[in-house]
């Protein structure tokens, strides 16, 4: 909830706060193309992934990245490098209250070691130190990627469309250009700025026009950056959801359809954000965890608001609000344990048909049963807070049933949908992979709650604690399959981190299962 | 499954991965020892057992020799002797010019190298480098065990700093430069030292002994040994003064590499029963029946198609600008003899190719060798691809018309 304050805040600071004195305009180079870890992105794109990893803010991009790579500033005297971890400013002898290093304070021999012996290591066999130690490098690596003109290939290749890209030349026009564009750089004059600029990008289109991406696509990709269509979704769904539970008790209609707008704007939001990563992509939407974060967000989000039209119960926003806004500010913060970057497919996903039809499929399947999830808490609050409310808690439970079995049958449908796909592919229906045990795992476990309810063995209360337990499932299927086993053949999107907050999610879910429980025993 | 000659075999386990090894038995005609080690290494993650025969080579700087007599045992066991000089030298060499000086008495100074304009310095000297629990480089004595030292050195503008190894396997390590590459080698120059471990039995004697380099003595079963410049524990398991050298079977975790599938099988002959391990592909005589002695071999069936398959070409794809493997296709040409059909096609990744309803799908590569490619072959009848669709869709159906349309089932 704070996070979001914040977010509310900052945009409307940004939104009062005035053109500073001689802001320089950077939309012409922001659409530079730069061929950089297997494709041909925009300059803008670049420099926002540089400034995410070695600061882990977003602040100012194009200025830091032109400071550092138009040497303008020596970045190994720049106090930007990113290190929280207590225990390694602790070893390294730092000050405990900095944030941000420069690279002369970090690069020592201490460091040196930790990180030779980290990588020696299996990722998973790594202290938390040990990694923070290999993530601090790979900022300092990448920052000092940025410094080198080479490591930036801007030019062309001349005739192949896949060629290597080169840095700037030493003799020719586009140095002399890179030359002015610094001058403008330095005196801080935004008409030579943009003028040197556009010469750039221009002399640099160029050199290779049927080589060069189109203007239309970089512009695109660098709109995205600069749009950021997903914490705009995660403003809109946090709002709403404030706004909803400070009108409740007065049971207004302006204020739920104001937050029946917000939402609906927030996925919107959310849906543009999705439409404009795969047209950037030109592939699927679902292909690593990030991603898989932001859809399963997305899903349960229009499950709501689809759900929410045609019923009002208000339930649905309200309990499906806070989750989608944390999803997405989860997704938003740790770009370390989840990538955002747009980068080429691993060998297996490529030209994959069933990619576009059985990953969606598993996904929404888990958005469904977020959506019960959230119901159930929901339900569960009123079990414990106001057991009288005989007819909402009814309600909740009919929701809560439709919403198991809708992500039942997209669970099933896109696990068999994988095994035929699997089947053709790799000549055998099922073979006790990790991830699809686990999708078996926890389809069944949906399947228990779904039979018990109709053989009598639960109620409505049972189902809802079946909601939130099953989910645990869930999370193992997709998080835990990744991230904690890291095997299997469907090798995509495997890293570590985050495991802390995941164990405190499901102790809290376990927390609030056993909590309804133990108020609801007989007496 | 009755063999011809009149015995039996009978396929009693099978083990997926597994390798033979070389143990020794109790039993033998005469004193020749042999024991049995378990090496532990926590930072590595090594837990091996291996044994160890006299004259055999040994491992990881672990050797069994044997003592013939009471002083030969004591000349073994004097650590005093090993202890060599404790003189480190630093060496810095560029082109012709050397700087050569004991590291005792210069950390800190600033050391010419002659003839060259750079100068070097020793910022720090660990005799004995250690990580400690907290990650802190320490010393962990005075001895030179291990040492590393930090070295400057400064030319000019030209500036770099060295993590430099006094151990042969470390290369030297750049932690940062300024200006232009000095182009300078550091090395440290440590003294040879005894290494590792050596145990020592004596001649029909049952008790056993050790030597590193600066300590000795008895060695008590099961009691971990801490070896030196290693952070890892020996353990002697077994000790057998007798030893007879048997093969034996060692099954490995699944996805180890090296080992092979293996199967156990008896074979009963007339009144007798005898077990025998099978390593895939390694053929063994059979004896006892009657008629012509048989060889028994655990291996592939193979099959022949009926038409010929070529590889044409084997491409690699990579990403742009990046030598990242972005996906690898096998050009194949079918061709059916009988009746001259010919058939160009492309697999890869998900994308098999049939021909005349066997499947041949990408299974493997060798990135050093792009002669070759793996396809899996597989012929599926028609009825199982049609249990499978259909299964599928009644599936998925079924549980929509439950969920959905239950008024109307």
């Amino acid at each position: 909830m704070m996070i979001m304050m914040k977010r509310t805040l900052l945009l409307l600071m940004a939104a009062v706060s005035l053109a500073g004195a001689q802001e320089l305009d950077y939309s012409a180079l922001r659409t530079i193309a730069v061929q950089k870890d297997g494709r041909k992105k925009p300059l803008d794109t670049v420099a926002t992934e540089a400034v995410q990893r070695i600061t882990g803010r977003r602040k100012d991009p194009m200025e830091f990245l032109l400071s550092v790579w138009l040497g303008t500033r020596d970045y190994r005297t720049m106090p930007v490098v990113l290190l929280t971890h207590r225990g390694l400013k602790e070893t390294l002898g730092l000050p405990l209250e900095q944030k941000y290093f420069t690279v002369e304070q970090l690069a020592t021999p201490a460091l040196g070691a930790i990180v030779e012996r980290a990588q020696q290591k299996d990722s998973h066999a790594q202290s938390s130190l040990e990694r923070e130690a290999v993530a601090l490098d790979r900022r300092m690596q990448t920052l000092a990627g940025l410094a080198m003109p080479e490591t930036l290939p801007i030019v062309p290749h001349p005739a192949d469309e896949k060629g290597p890209w080169g840095p700037v030349p030493k003799t020719g026009t586009i140095p002399e250009h890179v030359g002015t564009l610094r001058g403008a750089f330095v005196k801080r004059d935004p008409t030579a700025f943009l003028a040197a600029s556009r010469e750039l990008a221009a002399a640099l289109r160029a050199a290779s026009p049927q080589v060069y991406p189109s203007q239309e696509s970089l512009a695109r990709e660098a709109h995205y950056n600069q749009f950021h269509p997903f914490r705009k979704a995660e403003v809109f769904y946090g709002v709403a959801f404030v706004l909803l539970l400070a009108t409740w008790p007065m049971r207004g209609r302006a204020g739920y359809w104001i937050a029946v707008a917000l939402f609906t704007a927030g996925v919107a939001v959310h849906g543009y954000g999705f439409w404009l990563r795969m047209l950037i992509s030109g592939r699927p939407p679902i292909t690593n965890m990030y991603e898989s974060v932001v859809w399963v967000s997305f899903g349960a989000a229009l499950f709501a608001i689809v759900l929410e039209l045609i019923f009002r119960p208000r339930f649905y926003l309200a309990a499906v609000a806070p989750i989608a806004t944390v999803m997405l500010v989860l997704a938003d913060m740790f770009p370390a344990v989840m990538d955002p970057s747009i980068g080429p497919l691993v060998p297996v996903l490529r030209d994959n048909f069933w990619l576009t039809v059985h990953v969606p499929a598993v996904t929404l399947g888990y958005s469904a049963f977020a959506v019960a999830m959230a119901l159930g808490h929901v339900a569960l609050a009123f079990y414990m807070f106001k057991p009288a409310a005989h007819e909402t808690i009814h309600r909740l439970e009919h929701f809560i049933y439709r919403a198991m079995q809708a992500g039942v049958l997209l669970l099933a449908a896109g696990t068999i949908l994988g095994g035929i796909w699997a089947h053709y592919a790799w000549g055998r229906f099922w073979g006790w992979d990790p991830k699809e045990t686990w999708a078996l795992i926890s389809l069944l476990s949906y399947v228990i709650p779904l039979h018990g309810r109709l053989v009598g063995w639960l109620r409505g209360f049972g189902l809802s604690v079946a909601s939130v337990i099953c989910f645990l499932t869930v999370l193992m299927a997709w998080y835990g399959v990744n991230f904690i086993l890291g095997k299997g053949m469907h090798a995509y999107g495997f890293g570590v981190g985050g495991t802390q907050y995941v164990v405190a999610f499901i102790l809290l879910e376990l927390g609030i299962a056993g909590a309804a429980v133990y108020k609801r025993r007989p007496s | 499954m009755l063999l011809p000659g009149g015995q039996r075999l009978a396929l009693e386990e099978f083990v997926p991965n597994a390798t033979t090894e070389t143990v020794a038995r109790e039993g033998g005609p005469e004193a020749r020892p042999a024991v049995q080690v378990r090496l532990q290494s926590k930072t590595a993650g090594h837990d091996l057992r291996r044994w160890l025969f006299v004259g055999a080579p040994g491992f990881a700087n672990i050797s069994l020799v044997i003592a013939g007599d009471a002083a030969h045992l004591a000349r073994l066991t004097n650590t005093a002797a090993s202890a060599a000089t404790k003189d480190v030298r630093l060496l810095v060499a560029l082109k012709d010019q050397r700087l050569d000086v004991p590291v005792a008495g210069n950390v800190g100074k600033d050391l010419a190298v002659p003839g060259s304009g750079v100068t070097a310095r020793m910022l720090n000297y660990w005799p004995d480098f250690r990580m400690n629990d907290k990650h802190q480089i320490v010393s962990a004595s005075d001895e030179p065990n291990n040492p590393v030292a930090l070295v400057s050195l400064q030319r000019g503008e030209s500036a770099e700093r060295w993590f430099v190894f006094g151990t042969a396997q470390m290369r030297p390590m750049l932690r940062e430069q300024k200006g232009e590459p000095i182009g300078a080698q550091v090395q440290l120059l440590a003294p040879a030292q005894r290494t590792g471990m050596m145990l020592i039995a004596t001649v029909g004697g049952s008790q056993l002994y050790f030597a590193s380099k600066n300590k000795s003595g008895p060695v008590a079963p099961g009691e971990p040994l801490e070896l030196d410049a290693m952070d890892a524990q020996l353990t002697v398991e077994r000790f057998v003064t007798n030893a007879v050298p048997a093969r034996e079977i060692v099954r490995l975790p699944a996805g180890a590499e090296q080992g092979r599938p293996a199967l156990r099988v008896t074979v009963h002959g007339a009144g007798t029963a005898r077990a025998e391990w099978l390593m895939f592909g390694q053929p063994i005589a059979l004896r006892g029946g009657t008629g012509n002695p048989m060889h028994l071999v655990f291996a592939w069936d193979s099959m022949e198609l009926p038409f010929t398959v070529a590889l044409e070409d084997f491409v690699v794809e990579r990403d742009e600008g990046s030598q990242n493997v972005a996906g690898w296709t096998s050009k194949v040409l079918f061709t059916d003899a009988a009746t001259g059909e010919r058939k160009h096609a492309d697999v890869w990744m998900n994308h098999p190719a049939v021909f005349k309803g066997y499947k041949f799908s990408q299974a493997s590569w060798n990135p050093q060798d792009l002669k070759y490619t793996v396809l899996q072959v597989k012929k599926d009848p028609l009825w199982v691809i049609v249990l499978t669709w259909s299964g599928s869709g009644l599936t998925i159906l079924g549980i929509a018309l439950m969920f959905y349309a239950r008024r109307w089932v």
